[in-house]
């Protein structure tokens, strides 16, 4: 090794400790974060059920709110945990046969409270049962979530969410539907870059950037793809395939 | 009248040094019917679970003055202690700690800010059922 490689190898070996350190650091700080997030979820939802006392209708739709916008920073949180690994290479895919479809029913009535508050029509359809999918389930409801919540986000009033899954060749292709406002033509080739996010979504609501490129990543390391049909002002479809199991 | 049935003298140990988060489960777990016993580092729970032998324990990770991960380490190891049930309830959610906790013997790993006090008491009588 001559010293210009020794220089080299040295910077590498320096480099990659940092990322490590941050990476732990990032670690750190979410852990940190989940504890009042956790505090504040338990307690929305014990007031909700009454376990603190008797509250008001009025009160629960408050409440009510209070917990969504709680499980939005805990969802924001899990986004930024995972693309923090997915950097690193170091996320680690649990893959078996599921049933995806109760991984969408079980978002559907997560999602169901906020999908209320703007009046949208949450619905998921298939053209028969569906087969059971090669995935790691925890990771693949991440995407799930990370597509239907989008769908609700940049939705409009009265609108709709329609996920359909159906299995396609040696795959199962699921798409999210919504009839939002669409992603503009000049952004959609970065639609799913690392905290890129569309003017026209910067102004509907936050968001960390990072749910599409983390989405994407996690579908392809299932060897399968996500891709996505758009209309400004019309809506957004998000599509993506993975495997079924055998 | 039923659940009161199901967790009639079943007895659950939080170890949980976060103050706040540890009362807001032990009133709904007491709310439940289950008798509560509580500790607020990894030691003094270990000592409690020895000594009082519970049904479940739920387990945070991050503790003082003993780790989750060692307090797991020790019920798991003793005779007097391994059969007990332990759900890992922590805010720690890399898949390597999950991993450890599950070939450790945890027989659940939750991650708390995914899971609401009800999920959890349902998760708990699922496991004593």
């Amino acid at each position: 090794m001559n010293d210009r490689e020794r220089e080299l190898s040295n910077e590498i070996v320096k480099l990659k400790s940092e990322l490590a350190e941050k990476s732990d650091f990032l670690a750190m700080i979410v852990h940190q974060l989940r504890t009042p997030l956790t505090a504040n979820k338990w307690i929305f939802k014990m007031m909700m059920d009454g376990d603190l006392g008797k509250i008001s209708d009025e009160q629960q739709k408050i409440i009510t709110r209070g917990l969504d916008s709680n499980d939005q920073m805990i969802r924001m949180l899990a986004e930024i945990s995972t693309a923090n690994h997915l950097s690193e290479w170091k996320l680690n895919f649990n893959i078996e046969p599921m049933d995806i479809t109760k991984c969408i029913e079980t978002s559907i009535s997560e999602f169901a409270p906020e999908a209320r508050t703007k009046n949208i029509h949450l619905t998921f359809s298939s053209k028969e049962h569906l087969p059971n999918v090669l995935a790691d389930k925890e990771k693949i409801c991440l995407v799930v979530q990370n597509l239907i919540e989008n769908a609700i986000k940049y939705n409009k009033q009265n609108g709709t969410v329609t996920i359909f899954a159906e299995p396609v060749g040696t795959n199962l292709v699921v798409s999210v539907t919504d009839s939002g406002i669409g992603i503009p033509h000049d952004e959609q080739k970065n639609i799913f870059s690392k905290f890129f996010r569309a003017e026209n979504a910067k102004k509907a609501d936050k968001g960390t950037g990072l749910g599409l490129f983390v989405g994407k990543t996690i579908v392809e390391a299932h060897h399968g793809t996500m891709w996505f049909e758009s209309v400004p002002s019309i809506g957004t479809t998000f599509f993506f395939s993975i495997p079924l199991a055998k | 009248m039923v659940s009161a049935i199901l967790t009639d003298m079943k007895k659950i140990l939080i170890i949980e040094d976060d103050d706040f988060l540890r009362s807001l489960a032990v009133t709904k777990l007491e709310k439940e019917g289950f008798t509560v016993l509580m500790a607020a580092d990894g030691q003094a729970g270990l000592a409690t679970a020895t000594a009082e032998i519970p049904d479940l324990i739920i387990l945070d990770l991050m503790l003082p003055v003993m780790s989750g991960f060692d307090v797991l380490k020790s019920i798991k190891a003793a005779d007097a202690t391994k059969n007990i049930k332990v759900i890992v309830f922590s805010n720690l959610g890399e898949d390597s700690d999950i991993k450890t906790c599950l070939d450790m013997g945890a027989n659940d790993y939750l991650i708390k800010a995914n899971f609401t006090l009800d999920e959890l008491v349902e998760k708990i009588k699922g496991m004593l059922g």
